[in-house]
């Protein structure tokens, strides 16, 4: 009988016994608890927001683990990228197998991957899936979102954490998201720069002040900007907009010559974003979501299905993503 | 399938040219798939040259010869294209 753990909260206790048996995991917590265990075949990153089978929850008391399946797996490697190296991320990954990124929030390692891994080496070509570590909301200015390699015990609030996973012959990972975020039918923004900020757009193709636009519109900008990548919908979430700067910041960036709308608005994010489940034959084997759903949506204690992990400040599907459900399973190939 | 991914040759086979200009659109569920096509656009937007047109194609055809196993039906809708 197989011993695989199902994706969940656990203890720390629980967590470290996870390790010391050899198993190889995918960890988020917060940061105290991250540093309390030993060294093994694991990664982690801090955040205090999870989908768990009780329903969301917020703590700093428990861990959420996601265990390899090691009847998948035939080689791990956990490395350190820094700015420097991260380029080199989906060429370094293994031929058949896939990787887990996590990218501490607010830094230039954030900033370089959401404008630039589109243009790395061999992106799209092998399946990359993580997410942006974060820390409480309370905690802002605080404490910073930190990630940690388990293979050596360090951690870093700079630097990016990775997991390559090499599949036994016969096995292929496969990047799923749900976004129940749909265009809506109103204008449409082109904008000038690529950036995680502007103070121009072009609505309709004619140049005007965005932080304006929202404003005389009275945009809700819980609503997030949403692209058609050929059918695949990409949001951008609005972070803030400075009405004194006039200028508009979001939490991933938005891509020139990308056409983008407002989303249509969700009157239900749980039934919907249920309806939206893909109907799988295989076991998730990693998802995380974001923590602007859990918090627009209120998610404290609701459930959402059989999709289960930690809140996010960034998903990670090849290419940073926003208010999305990323997962993750190996299928035969 | 091999040979049907083969058969596309890269510097001059026109289905790629026109699934990358959006003249030949297929139904899949690839998210990669489909984020790599919107990169393609944009590059070739950005920098419409034949050289471009290639690096596009070429890299669409290192995507279905790697995936080809997963994307029997991205293929036939190509082939029959």
């Amino acid at each position: 009988m197989s011993d695989l753990m199902k994706p969940r909260l656990c203890t720390v206790d629980e967590t470290k016994a996870a390790i010391e048996s050899g198993k190889v995991l995918w960890l988020a917590g917060d940061e105290n608890l991250l540093k309390q265990l030993p060294k093994g075949r694991w990664i982690g990153g801090s955040i205090p927001y999870f989908m768990s089978q009780e329903g969301g929850q917020t703590t700093k008391d428990k861990i959420f683990v996601h265990e390899l399946d090691p009847a998948l797996a035939k080689k791990i490697q956990i490395k350190f990228y820094n700015t420097g190296t991260i380029h080199n991320i989906a060429k370094d990954a293994p031929e058949d197998g896939f990787t887990i990124l996590l990218i501490p929030a607010l830094t230039e390692m954030h900033l370089q991957y959401a404008q630039h891994a589109p243009e790395y080496e061999d992106m799209f070509i092998k399946p990359i899936a993580g997410w942006v570590t974060g820390i409480h909301l309370d905690d802002l200015g605080k404490v910073k979102p930190t990630v940690f390699n388990g293979g050596t015990g360090e951690s870093s609030t700079e630097n990016a954490i990775v997991m390559h996973v090499a599949l036994k012959p016969g096995k292929a990972a496969h990047i799923g998201i749900v976004n129940i975020q749909k265009q809506g039918d109103g204008d449409t923004f082109e904008f000038p720069q690529t950036g995680f900020s502007t103070e121009s757009v072009l609505v309709n193709g004619v140049e005007q002040n965005f932080a304006d636009y929202l404003l005389e519109h009275n945009v809700d900008t819980k609503t997030p900007l949403v692209a058609d990548y050929s059918g695949a919908m990409l949001n951008v979430s609005f972070q803030e907009v400075d009405k004194d700067k006039k200028t508009v910041s979001f939490y991933a960036p938005v891509f020139s010559g990308v056409e983008y709308k407002l989303a249509a608005p969700v009157d239900d994010y749980v039934n919907a974003f249920t309806n939206a489940l893909p109907k799988l034959d295989h076991d998730v084997t990693f998802s995380c979501n974001c923590v602007l759903n859990y918090l627009y949506s209120e998610l404290e204690g609701k459930q959402t299905s059989h999709m289960f992990g930690p809140m996010t400040f960034g998903e990670i599907a090849y290419q940073l993503l926003n208010q999305t459900l990323v997962y993750v399973v190996v299928e035969d190939a | 399938m091999m040979n049907t991914v083969a058969r596309y040759r890269v510097s001059n086979h026109p289905s790629w040219q026109r699934l990358i200009n959006g003249e030949l659109q297929i139904m899949t569920d690839a998210v990669g798939l489909k984020m790599m096509l919107e990169r393609i656009r944009l590059s070739i937007e950005n920098n419409p040259s034949e050289a471009s047109r290639l690096a596009g194609a070429k890299i669409l055809r290192q995507y279905f010869i790697k995936h080809q196993s997963k994307h029997r039906a991205e293929l036939e809708q190509l082939r029959a294209a």
